[in-house]
Order: C-alpha cells, then sequence, then structure tokens
C-alpha cells in the first residue's frame, strides 16, 4: 500500500505543485449552471416550489452531526419548509428551527455538559437512584432549552417543527407539534433506562428514538414533498456494554439501525454521518460529531442541489 | 580551599558541560560544529537548483555515518523540500514524518508536513499538524491561513472564516490572494456584503486578477446588482478573454438580463474554444425558447443530452425535452 501511495504521489507530484495552497475553486460547466438555477431556485416563494422537508435522527451525541448538516444547508440558502427531529435530532432541530443561527449550535456544543441535561448526576442523584430506586431526572434539558429560546411554544418557530417521544405505559408514538417546545424535546431525548419518564399530557414519555428513529412520516405528514434525511447510525464499535443503562442504549441503537433502514427508503435524499468511535453521552465529542456532518453534507451538496433541481422541474426553468 | 587546589571538579565540570552541549545540539537539530560545512554545501546545492545532488548530500549527512546528532530538523526539511522539488511527495512527506519523530514540535518541520498534505488532498491530517503549530504557536500565519483553507475546502466555512478573522489580526498586510479567499469564504456563506468589502480591498491591492474579479462579479449578483456584475465578470475576461468559466458566466448572465444578442456571440466564443461545450448550447436553447423557436431549442437540448447523458447539463436537457 505504502509503495502504490508513494507511486501515485509521484505521478500527481508536478500537477499537486503547481497548484497554489488554498486556491480558489475552479468550476465546470456543470458547477457554473448548477449555481445559476440554485440562485433562481432558493429565490422563489414557497407557493412556486416544492415543500422541502428534514429529518433529523437519533443518536445521543452522534446527533449533533445535524448541526454541521444544517451549516452547509444554511449556506446553500436550502429553503426549510418543515422540520422533525427525534432525541438529539429533536434538540439541534428545535434550536434551528427557532431561529437560532448554526454558528450558535457550534457555542452551545462547546459547553454543554451533563448538567444541563440532568440535575442528578451528583451524590444526591446516586443517593435517589440507591435509595429510592429512582431514576434521574432530564429536568435540567427543559431548562436549557428555555434558557436559550424562552418560554416558546411550536407555534411560533421560524419553520414549522415537531418531535417524537413514546409513551412508555402503552408503546405510542407522540408527536409534538403544539405547544411549549422545551418540555416535548424533554420528552423526546429522555433516554429510557437512563431517565426517569417525562409526566406530561396524562403520559409518561420517553425517548422517541425507541419508536421513531428517523422521523421521516413526521415530515411528510407536515406535508412536504421533498424530504431530505439526516442519519447518525449506530456505530457498532468493538466495546462491550459495561453497564445496565449501556446495554440499554446499545439495544435502542440496534433498534434504531433497523429503523434507519426502514425510514430512509421514504427520504428523497439521505445524508449518511458515519460517526464513529462515539458513546452516545460522551458530549466531549460533540464537535467531532458535528464536524463528521459538515463533512458528509458538503461532500453530497452538488448532488443534493442536482437532485432537488430536477425533482422540482419545471418550477426550476423559471425562463 | 580544597576545592580551590583541586583541579579534579573543575574538569569533571568542563566535560559535563561539553557532553551537555552535544547532546543539546542534537535534541535541538542544531548541527555539531564541524557538519555544518557539509549542510552548508547541500543549502547552496539547493539554492542552486541542483535538487538531486542536494538529495545526495544531505542523504549522506543524515543518514551515512549513523550519526544521531546529525538527525538535524533543518537538514531533514531540506531533504524533504528537494525530494518535493523532484516531484517525489511521498519520499518528501516520509522524511519530514520522520523528522517528526526526533522533533516532534519542530514548527518548521510541522508546518512543510502539514502543506504537503494539504496539497495531496489529506485535509484531515492536514489540519492535526496545522493544530499542532498552533499549540505551539498561536499566531502562526502560515498555520492561521494553512488550518483556513483546509476547513474552506472541507465546507466548514464558519470555522474557516474564524481562523481568518485571527489570520487578518496579526497579519493585516497580507497578500492580497489572501483577502480573495477570506472574500470567498464569506461568499460560501451567501454574506454578500462582507463577501463584497474584502474582495474590493483585494482589487485595491491587484486589479490584475481575473479570480478576484469573478468574486467581485458574484458578490454583486448575491446583493441584487446584476448589471455591476456583468461589469465586474467583464473585467475578468478583458484579463483572460478566452476562460471558458468566464465565458459561460457570462452568457448565462446576459440571458437572464434579456441581452439574448449579446449570450448568443458569447455562446459563439464558448463553441470556438470548446466545441463539444454543453453550457453554450444549452444557453442557446433557452435564447431559441425565449424567442419563441421551440422547434430549435428542442433540437438544440437533444444535442445537449447526446453530448453526455449523464452530466448535470445532459440530464437538464433530458428532463426539458420530457417537459
Amino acid at each position: 500500500m505504502k509503495v502504490c501511495f508513494t507511486r501515485w504521489l509521484g505521478i500527481f507530484a508536478w500537477l499537486l505543485l503547481t497548484m497554489p495552497l488554498g486556491a480558489l475553486p475552479a468550476y465546470t460547466e456543470d458547477d457554473i449552471l448548477r449555481q445559476f438555477m440554485w440562485e433562481g431556485f432558493i429565490r422563489l416563494p414557497q407557493a412556486q416550489r416544492p415543500k422541502i422537508g428534514l429529518a433529523l435522527s437519533a443518536g445521543g451525541v452522534r446527533g449533533f452531526a445535524h448541526v454541521g448538516t444544517l451549516e452547509v444547508l444554511d449556506n446553500a440558502g436550502l429553503p426549510i419548509d418543515a422540520m422533525a427531529g427525534t432525541s438529539m435530532g429533536s434538540v439541534v432541530g428545535s434550536l434551528y428551527a427557532a431561529g437560532l443561527p448554526a454558528e450558535k449550535l457550534w457555542e452551545i456544543g462547546t459547553h454543554i455538559t451533563m448538567k444541563n441535561i440532568s440535575p442528578d448526576f451528583n451524590l444526591m442523584g446516586l443517593a435517589r437512584v440507591l435509595f429510592s430506586k429512582k431514576l434521574p431526572s432530564s429536568s435540567n434539558l427543559a431548562k436549557f432549552i428555555q434558557d436559550q429560546l424562552g418560554d416558546i411554544q411550536f407555534e411560533e418557530m421560524k419553520i414549522p417543527f415537531s418531535c417524537a417521544a413514546m409513551d412508555i405505559k402503552t408503546g405510542e408514538r407522540v408527536v409534538f407539534n403544539s405547544g411549549p417546545l422545551a418540555i416535548a424535546v424533554r420528552a423526546s431525548m429522555n433516554l429510557p433506562g437512563v431517565f426517569e419518564p417525562v409526566q406530561y399530557r396524562h403520559r409518561a414519555l420517553v425517548d422517541g428514538a425507541v419508536v421513531d428513529y428517523l422521523p421521516v412520516q413526521a415530515v411528510r405528514d407536515m406535508g412536504a414533498d421533498y424530504i431530505i434525511a439526516s442519519v447518525t447510525p449506530p456505530d457498532f464499535f468493538s466495546k462491550t456494554p459495561q453497564t445496565v443503562a449501556a446495554y440499554l442504549l446499545r439495544v435502542g441503537d440496534v433498534r434504531g439501525a433497523a429503523m434507519i433502514e426502514v425510514a430512509a427508503q421514504k427520504a428523497n435524499f439521505v445524508l449518511t454521518n458515519r460517526v464513529l468511535d462515539t458513546g452516545t453521552l460522551e458530549l466531549d465529542k460533540l464537535h467531532q460529531a458535528g464536524e463528521v456532518g459538515v463533512k458528509e453534507a458538503h461532500k453530497n451538496l452538488k448532488n443534493l442541489q442536482e437532485d432537488i433541481l430536477l425533482f422540482a422541474w419545471p418550477y426550476a426553468d423559471k425562463k | 580551599m580544597q576545592t580551590k587546589n583541586n583541579p579534579l571538579p573543575l574538569l569533571m565540570l568542563l566535560t559535563a558541560s561539553w557532553l551537555a552541549a552535544g547532546c543539546t545540539a542534537g535534541f535541538l537539530g542544531i548541527a555539531p560544529m564541524g557538519d555544518r560545512k557539509e549542510y552548508t554545501q547541500a543549502r547552496q546545492l539547493y539554492e542552486q537548483g541542483a535538487y538531486q545532488e542536494a538529495i545526495t548530500q544531505l542523504q549522506d549527512y543524515i543518514y551515512k555515518t549513523k550519526n544521531v546528532k546529525r538527525r538535524e530538523a533543518r537538514a531533514y526539511r531540506l531533504l524533504g523540500l528537494s525530494y518535493e522539488k523532484t516531484g517525489r511527495l511521498g519520499k518528501a512527506l516520509e522524511t519530514y514524518l520522520e523528522a517528526l519523530e526526533f522533533h516532534h514540535n519542530n514548527v518548521p518541520l510541522l508546518l512543510e508536513a502539514a502543506r504537503l498534505y494539504q496539497q495531496t488532498n489529506l485535509t484531515d491530517r492536514s489540519i492535526a499538524l496545522y493544530e499542532r503549530v498552533l499549540e505551539e504557536d498561536p499566531v502562526n500565519q502560515t498555520a492561521l491561513a494553512g488550518q483556513a483553507a483546509n476547513y474552506s475546502s472541507l465546507g466548514f466555512y464558519s470555522k474557516a472564516r474564524q481562523l481568518y478573522d485571527r489570520f487578518f489580526e496579526v497579519a493585516p498586510t497580507a497578500e492580497p490572494q489572501y483577502r480573495a479567499r477570506y472574500a470567498h469564504t464569506f461568499l460560501a456563506q451567501r454574506n454578500y456584503a462582507d463577501a463584497f468589502i474584502n474582495i474590493t480591498q483585494a482589487l485595491a491591492e491587484n486589479d490584475q486578477n481575473a479570480d478576484f474579479w469573478l468574486i467581485s462579479a458574484q458578490a454583486r449578483r448575491g446583493l441584487n446588482q446584476p448589471q455591476e456584475a456583468l461589469a465586474d465578470l467583464q473585467a475578468a475576461l478583458s484579463l483572460e478573454p478566452n476562460r471558458p468559466d468566464l465565458l459561460a458566466y457570462q452568457a448565462l448572465w446576459l440571458y437572464e438580463a434579456g441581452d439574448y444578442n449579446a449570450a448568443q456571440q458569447t455562446t459563439q466564443q464558448l463553441l470556438q474554444i470548446n466545441p463539444d461545450s454543453q453550457l453554450a448550447r444549452w444557453v442557446q436553447s433557452l435564447i431559441a425558447k425565449a424567442q419563441g423557436k421551440n422547434k430549435e431549442a428542442a433540437q438544440l437540448q437533444e444535442q445537449v443530452r447526446q453530448l453526455n447523458p449523464t452530466s448535470f447539463i445532459g440530464r437538464v436537457a433530458a428532463k426539458a425535452l420530457e417537459n
């Protein structure tokens, strides 16, 4: 391999040496027409083009890759008319749909800790688990969302948004798209077996990833004609789970992988963010996950734009 | 008093100092006395363009005597640069990486390796090395600009922009091409106002670069100034009249402005340079359609499709024919 690599480098050496570092991009004819048509497309009023939806999968810390996805789509000026997210997808999606710029999401990713999710990851919390046999609460997550966005309602979101949770008593999928946002997002990311169920609207709610890992259908139900799915599939790296909670999370991931396969088929375009060697709650790896999202979206952006433009025809052909 | 009369401690001290100096020289990558002449010769050969001779000299210098003191950072760096000059990028990279095993935090070596990784599109590795440079020297201009270019190539424009922000704090009068790259970062984020401000600064220093004029034109379009954009594009074309991408932009923009005659002329010029240009024919089909010549438009679209059915333009033409 090393020999081949060296030879390859030799062949292209002169070509590369003549290329200035950080050179401005050179455009092909395809690039130029795509740019031209895309500029026209993103300026069209919503009524004159297909409604575009974005589904953000669950995935714990891996789900922070969606921030990278959103940054790239936002830079491209992609109009997003509907969004749905599950678990981490609901956290990232809700903040963006409420109007926070992608750069603010990166900043949040730098400062977030387990304290922003649960007040019980301390000695008192341990005592609570041991003596009253209660799981930790995820109440701080709702407070965290409120700190970022205030007491915002779904109806006030800049981009129509929904998120899914599951009623642990009935096994039903519960989709939230009205009322207070913060508690719904908390319920959507309320990992079963890790946090106690959220009591809301006469339901005991746990993480929506159990029943709707990738909410493509929810976006379709919001009226989207063209759906982009941002997916963060599990990476079954060689670590064997060591705790009960870790086993539960692994089972959730295995189920999630199966659900992604089914749901992704209903999407028009899938961005698969392969975030490797990252546990569900390894918050120190949020930025790495986000960078995976940037790379994946950037790598696929041209194909995505072309697919949308051809899907949108004849809308894109104004003249 | 005993110490004063006994020369042994003084001799021991001198011996220890001499040994320590030798070791330190080795670790710091400083040439021991006597070796400098060979290095200087290699350097002269390199400067004279005798790269192969410089390589031979440096290989002898570093490896032949198996003297670890000769594993100097500067010798490795010069060897790597000589390999690069002879087109052996793989050998150059191996040289830098080997040198970094001995001189972990040597900034010039890290910069060379990072640059070479960047040049060969191994961006992740380049990022890791520039990061190490910035840990050693947070205001290193080469690392800041290199890292910004890396993140731009990954599409991580917000991070690239932050790095350029830092770069221009320490190098406000940097070469205009850096200002142009900065402007391009804003353009990629659809921040047309800042893109225009920065490219205008770059053009103030160098108005003989067609790429700069193209960025200016693109920023103007984003600012909804189509006529000014066409004027800037014309400025680019006056510098490089036969550049196909500039002509392609001009054909499309003139068509969009409704100036069909001028657009048609541009497509002809484009076809002279590249007879297989799909885009030129596509614009001609758009013009024909806008002028009500639907049959001619369909014929041109068919030509576009046949030229390359799998390209984006080919697929657009096929879609147009379907409709």
